[in-house]
């Protein structure tokens, strides 16, 4: 009995993910070929300073930019549906595997972070909500709202300087091992975490503070016990939900974080394919960010109800 | 008010008059390159300049000049990005909710997918190719910031357009601006301020960012960005030239911060995108 009720109500969340990735990823793709092509000549950057007006109005015609805007759009779109972005202006590789090869690095540092918030924010807010009045608890509280407001480029420049450059303890620019991936790590997860502290903290003093933890300490559970098993649960939703916003933000801070490190992530490349003009590494990296960003919310939808006792209970019953 | 609402207030007023005020009080051009006094350290280092407090970047312009009319640039996009993102928010936010319907579902849709998107990326891309000035970063943050607005003034109107004098005053033969207007308008008020306050925090960080890629404001003019970035080369000889960009932005977004989480309270604003 429980399948035919479970079985349609899958098929419909599927349904409505497809329709939103094809709505986002459409959407994103389209703004930037009009932006892309309404302002710049590509023509033009591939033929480079030296050559001649013939030689430009050649690759204009190889590349069908002398064909009108709605069916090169056309084209366009029939090339994305089959994830051909073109080649890189300037390596001559399909522009899809170059980002797609430097991707990895970028997911390692994302996922670190996402890794880091519940491993160590987590357990911080509770720290910070058991001790909530005293100073130790105080101090966390003020910890994480600091670190909030640190830009992370500031915080960047900081670490580089103080565990880098003067401390010698870990490299400073490039992204050979996986040591080089720790700065770039706790710059971007400085906010992340700081975040996830205060919503805990607020979570559970306000889950302590509701009847059915009174009960249950009233019948002699401990203080952690408490804290764990009955108020947690509860102040979980919304740690999961700024996760997910959080990590279509984090995809964006990566950006800046791999252009200061030098960390050769998709962030880097994107921001070297704007300044070499190099337009179809530009539109692969934003159509592979765009379908992630689709991919984590839908897993967050996944993971949200799971997570919620609510609809537990309901599947279980 | 609370102390910590008066202390970010009077913080954030120092900062907006020290900006304003203070390059004219200076007399110091911060674009006058001066090379012989370049990399001079601040004030308690040996080898220290006199007329050069915070001392001075590689080309040997003053450094204290800089932050100040950099900080002009940083609070205007930011002040100015932040108000016509949430007055864009708010006009959408009270059609969508007044509206109801379709209209509704459509705008609030848009408004999901916008939000999920990592803004930065098409930021860059957009600057990459239109260019950059502060018109083109003053639209693009206001692009970047109407959502939650919206969606915070879309929820109070459908609580309160069903509130009794809402209904009293259509009765009563009240058009649709008027009850808009008069009614609606400041119901959602309070909640916009609050969400105001977060955003021009939001919107400095933004611009600092962009600026630190490169992507901001055009050099020589300084923005704190424009002026994180040209110490970024430098950073192990001359620390000096990010720290007081990195200190004047951390504080003007901690104090915006604490003014936010106030207001908030003070007003009793209940706002999920904040904790």
């Amino acid at each position: 009995m429980k399948s035919d009720r479970t079985g349609p109500r899958v098929l419909r969340a599927g349904a409505v993910w497809l329709v939103r990735l094809a709505v986002t990823v459409l959407g994103v793709l389209t703004l930037l070929f009009f932006l892309l092509r309404l302002s710049g000549d590509p023509a033009a950057v591939l033929v480079g300073p030296g050559g001649t007006l013939e030689d430009i109005e050649r690759v204009r015609r190889e590349l069908g930019l002398d064909l009108p805007l709605w069916t090169q759009y056309g084209a366009f779109l029939g090339d994305v549906a089959r994830l051909d972005f073109g080649v890189s202006s300037y390596t001559g590789e399909p522009a899809i595997s170059a980002v797609l090869v430097r991707l990895p690095l970028t997911l390692q540092v994302v996922g670190a972070t996402l890794a880091l918030a519940l491993l160590v924010g987590v357990p911080l807010g509770m720290l910070a909500a058991a001790r909530a009045r005293r100073p130790s608890g105080r101090a966390i509280t003020a910890g994480a709202a600091a670190a909030q407001a640190v830009p992370n480029f500031v915080l960047g420049m900081l670490l580089l300087l103080v565990f880098s450059l003067w401390l010698g303890w870990l490299p400073s620019y490039g992204s050979e091992s996986p040591l080089h991936s720790v700065l770039p790590t706790l710059t971007l997860a400085a906010f992340t975490v700081a975040r996830v502290v205060r919503l805990v903290r607020a979570g559970l003093l306000e889950a302590l503070s509701q009847d059915f933890i009174r009960t249950v300490r009233a019948k002699g559970g401990s203080r952690l016990r408490v804290l764990a098993r009955h108020a947690l649960p509860n102040a979980f939703p919304p740690v999961l939900a700024f996760l997910v916003v959080d990590s279509a933000y984090l995809l964006s801070s990566t950006v800046i974080v791999e252009q200061l490190y030098a960390y050769d992530g998709i962030g880097k490349q994107l921001v070297d394919a704007i300044f070499q003009r190099d337009y179809p590494i530009v539109q692969a990296t934003v159509f592979v960010v765009a379908v992630l960003v689709v991919a984590v919310s839908a897993v967050g939808d996944v993971l949200g109800a799971l997570a919620d006792p609510r609809v537990r209970r309901e599947a279980a019953g | 008010m609370r102390p910590s609402v008066r202390i970010a207030l009077a913080g954030l007023v120092l900062i907006a008059l020290a900006v304003a005020v203070g390059p004219l009080l200076l007399g110091v051009d911060a674009l006058e390159q001066d090379l012989p006094a370049k990399l001079a350290p601040p004030f308690w280092m040996e080898g220290a300049l006199a007329g050069h407090p915070l001392g001075t970047d590689q080309l040997g312009r003053d450094l204290l000049a800089r932050v100040l009319v950099g900080g002009r640039t940083s609070l205007l996009v930011g002040f100015a990005a932040s108000t016509l993102a949430c007055a864009v928010g708010i006009v959408v936010g009270l059609l969508s909710g007044y509206l109801g319907g379709w209209i509704d579902r459509l705008i609030m849709g848009l408004g999901d997918l916008w939000i999920a998107f990592p803004f930065l990326v098409l930021a860059i891309a957009t600057i990459g190719v239109v260019g950059s000035s502060t018109p083109v970063l003053i639209t693009l943050l206001t692009l970047a910031g109407w959502v939650t607005s919206a969606r915070v003034t879309r929820t109070i109107v459908k609580q309160v357009r069903g509130e009794d004098y809402v209904a009293a005053s259509v009765g009563a033969g009240a058009g649709h601006l008027s009850v808009l207007t008069r009614h609606l308008l400041p119901a959602v008020a309070g909640a916009n301020l609050v969400m105001w306050t977060f955003v021009v925090g939001t919107m400095v960080l933004v611009e600092g960012g962009l600026s630190f890629l490169g992507l901001g404001v055009r050099p020589p003019a300084p923005s704190w960005g424009t002026i994180l970035s040209d110490g970024r080369e430098l950073l192990e000889t001359a620390w000096w030239i990010p720290l007081w960009p990195g200190l004047a932005l951390t504080l003007t977004v901690l104090l915006v911060n604490l003014l936010g989480d106030g207001l908030r309270d003070a007003l009793d604003v209940r706002m999920d995108d904040h904790a």
